[in-house]
């Protein structure tokens, strides 16, 4: 089940290897005699890694593989079941409604921040003074320091019937909006998901206005020469540039989003009935309080590789063109 | 041009990765060898059943769940200045983490000694609890009766009846608390005994402006309602047979029907707090300890937790309602029962404990800690006119009148959050009728079962 928290340093392990691999193949081709020596060589360097990365993230995920296809209780005898567990996976109407909410939950945990941290970004970068700025920065970032538990554990509470969420809007005279929110089927999922997206925005400012930083300042000063205005300035030299910074920020987000666990967790346990259930919550459910270890590693199997595919044309779409 | 990856330009270098992968995973299955969990079973204890602990030092531990905690360090200091030669170590998890590492616990290597366990008969499925027959007639435990039933499992996995796994040192069950201050401003002169009885203080509440009553559905505690009602329609034993996991056991049944029908019209009636769906079990203590409503479905557990938040004398207990003036009483309970494990070293000093258990001095510690403790003819006593005493009380009678029921709860390790929660949620949130509850119910039932 490791597999879950395993993927984001799958994902940036395996970019990371790739990249390394075309930087030394050049040389490797000019040298061929003396390289095939050092390849091995270099296996050897790589090996205390290699075995490292073999028993804590292979031999898990390997493990998980072999029980995706029995039904095993975890302590008992199992059954091989052959792809009974997957078939259940994609017929379980509970299971697949986990999965739609994780989508859903791309909107809040990557949509909204990654556009919310751009606007952010560009005004806090016209934002002249400094004292002003750094405040603001380390505001922003501030819900990134936080535990996701102890923010969710905070938001319960602003979302309670006496909490402060319902006390403003009674406040302002919108009290027949307020309502228990995540004990509510219609607004639990949004509820669940605004959380999400306060947590991740402050990580989407902080990245975008790095990438930002490192855009050439005669740009912005050539197109305001050409009387651009902001959104122009925005569209034409802000967004180009920050391209590889919103391929990583959207990226992130998104397996936070599709592998989420410990806000739905514990904000709703995955409630009102199963409104607000997400993959994770249901793998946590079925493996550790209803003991089917089988069922439950087939949904982390199916879970790695919806992230690999959703993942993997984003990180095709916003690579570099250099 | 640039190096392309992906799966068009599968790079000639990418390959031997691919392939290193493949042997790596591959190994690794084939070292895994055959089937997960089939690697043999646990090694069995060979020890000779005996009484006699003699005076050699023997170091025990103990497995159960925090909210245990408290009565379980009292009674191993308690058991210890008896048997000065015996020292118990107790280890605990939270609750729901404890019922979930059990399994696990029991069959590690450094297994526990003792353990408590709510689902004795998968513990015993996967041969986990050691036998007690032989110890249940060395130190004469039958003159328990019926209070050993629930850890008793039979040689076909029903629980209920058979070999004895376990001895249960303490009850808790559940009733219903109410506010004295607010029965007082409603005119609720007598109390509630029959279902009709409830509902017309139900009403009279609601009139009044008062929360009728406060649940806490996020953890699907709205179940407590449901059984209450199941419980009193249906009876003790149809109930009983379906945890047990009686063969084609059904809940879906015209006189559960009666009970969702009953829970829905107080749910449409708005006799539950209107934030059911969000409010916690810590949540619902504290607003039913400030007086937000006038009922509360609550277990003897809650007691302590109240008498800490409340004034003594400003909240009551009384038994469930009943189907009618003649309707049998009925309560939901639970034991704490203890077992040994399988692979403990010093079976016979853990046995001792368990019968110690049975000693008045034992007795005392359950109840001064909150739990209803085993009847065994000589009584305990209680503070007269508090609150412990009408749980006693309460106990005795629906006991006599033969009503108690396990958890609906603990059919199956799984069907709580799979079934219980989510469903319960739903009824309270008007997302299905009262014959699509039972039916999902009995669907999941039937599911984890696997018939």
């Amino acid at each position: 089940m490791s597999t879950i928290d395993g993927n984001a340093s799958e994902i940036v392990a395996a970019a990371a290897a790739g990249r390394a691999e075309q930087r030394s193949a050049r040389p490797g081709r000019r040298r061929r005699g003396r390289s095939l020596g050092l390849r091995w060589l270099g296996w050897l360097f790589a090996l205390p890694a290699a075995i490292m990365y073999a028993v804590f993230v292979l031999a898990p995920l390997a493990s998980t593989i072999q029980y995706s296809f029995y039904d095993w209780n975890g302590i008992g005898a199992s059954t091989w079941v052959g792809i009974g567990n997957y078939v259940r996976v994609f017929t379980d109407p509970d299971l697949l409604a986990a999965v739609i909410h994780s989508f859903v939950f791309i909107i809040f945990f990557s949509l909204i921040p990654v556009a919310g941290g751009l606007v952010t970004a560009t005004l806090i970068r016209d934002i002249r003074s400094r004292a002003v700025s750094a405040t603001a920065r380390v505001f922003l970032f501030l819900p990134q320091i936080i535990p996701a538990a102890g923010a969710a554990v905070a938001w319960t509470w602003i979302y309670s019937n006496d909490g402060a969420l319902n006390q403003f809007l009674r406040f302002v005279g919108l009290g027949d909006v307020a309502r228990p929110w995540l004990g509510d089927f219609d607004w639990a999922l949004p509820a669940v998901g605004i959380i999400g997206t306060w947590l991740s925005l402050g990580l989407c400012t902080v990245l975008l206005l790095a990438g930002i930083g490192k855009i050439d300042a005669s740009l912005y000063e050539a197109v305001r020469l050409d009387g651009a205005g902001w959104w122009r300035e925005l569209f034409s030299v802000t967004l180009p540039g920050l391209r590889a910074e919103i391929g990583v920020c959207i990226t992130i987000t998104t397996i936070a989003a599709l592998a989420s666990f410990d806000v739905v967790f514990l904000a709703t346990q995955g409630g009102p009935g199963k409104a607000t259930t997400v993959p994770g919550v249901e793998i946590y459910l079925l493996g550790f309080t209803q003991n089917r270890v089988g069922l439950a590693s087939a949904l982390a199997i199916v879970l790695m590789l919806l992230v690999l595919i959703v993942v993997g044309p984003i990180q095709r779409l916003f690579r570099e063109r250099s | 041009m640039p190096q392309r990856r992906g799966p068009a330009g599968t790079s000639a270098r990418t390959i031997p990765a691919i392939a290193v992968t493949a042997i790596a995973i591959g190994s690794v299955l084939g070292l895994a060898g055959c089937a997960p969990g089939s690697s043999g079973g646990a090694p069995t204890t060979s020890v000779p059943v005996s009484t006699d602990v003699g005076a050699d030092k023997v170091e025990l531990t103990l497995y159960d769940g925090q909210g245990l905690q408290g009565v379980d360090d009292a009674l191993i200091a308690g058991f210890e200045k008896d048997f000065p030669n015996i020292t118990i170590t107790g280890s605990y998890d939270p609750d729901n983490v404890h019922a979930q590492n059990l399994p696990r616990t029991l069959s590690s290597d450094n297994a526990p000694d003792l353990a408590q366990s709510t689902s004795i008969v998968d513990e015993v499925t996967d041969g986990l609890f050691l036998d007690l027959d032989g110890y249940e007639k060395a130190y004469g435990w039958d003159d328990l009766g019926t209070q050993l039933a629930a850890a008793r499992v039979s040689d076909d996995l029903k629980q209920g009846s058979g070999s004895l796994y376990g001895v249960p040192y303490g009850f808790v069950f559940s009733g219903v608390y109410y506010n004295k201050k607010l029965a007082d401003q409603i005119g609720l002169t007598t109390l509630p005994a029959t279902i009709d009885e409830f509902e017309a203080a139900l009403a009279k509440a609601k009139a009044a402006g008062i929360t009728p009553i406060i649940a806490a559905g996020q953890l699907g505690l709205g179940t407590a309602a449901f059984q209450n009602l199941l419980d009193a329609y249906a009876g003790a034993e149809p109930v009983s047979d379906w945890v047990y996991r009686a063969d084609d056991a059904s809940i879906d049944t015209p006189a559960a029907l009666t009970a969702a029908e009953k829970l829905k019209a107080w749910i449409d009636a708005g006799y539950f707090n209107a934030d059911v769906n969000s409010t916690t079990q810590d949540a619902s203590y504290s607003r039913f300890a400030d007086g937000e409503a006038l009922f509360m479905m609550q277990g003897s557990w809650a007691n302590p937790i109240l008498a800490k938040a409340a004034a003594p004398d400003s909240y009551g207990f009384i038994a469930p309602p009943t189907d009618g003036a003649d309707g049998v009483k009925t309560a939901v309970y639970n034991s704490a029962t203890i077992g040994i494990s399988a692979r403990s070293a010093h079976p016979n000093e853990a046995a001792a404990f368990l019968n110690w258990l049975r000693s008045d001095a034992a007795r005392e510690i359950v109840l001064a800690n909150g739990n209803i403790p085993l009847s065994t003819g000589s009584s305990v006593p209680t503070e007269s006119g508090s609150v412990t005493e009408s749980l006693v009380s309460v106990f005795d009678a629906v006991s006599a009148d033969g009503g108690l029921v396990p958890f609906v709860q603990n059919a199956t390790s799984g069907i709580n959050n799979s079934a219980w929660v989510p469903q319960t949620q739903s009824l309270f949130g008007d997302q299905i009728t009262p014959k699509q509850f039972l039916a999902n119910i009995q669907k999941a039932y039937e599911d984890e079962l696997g018939r």
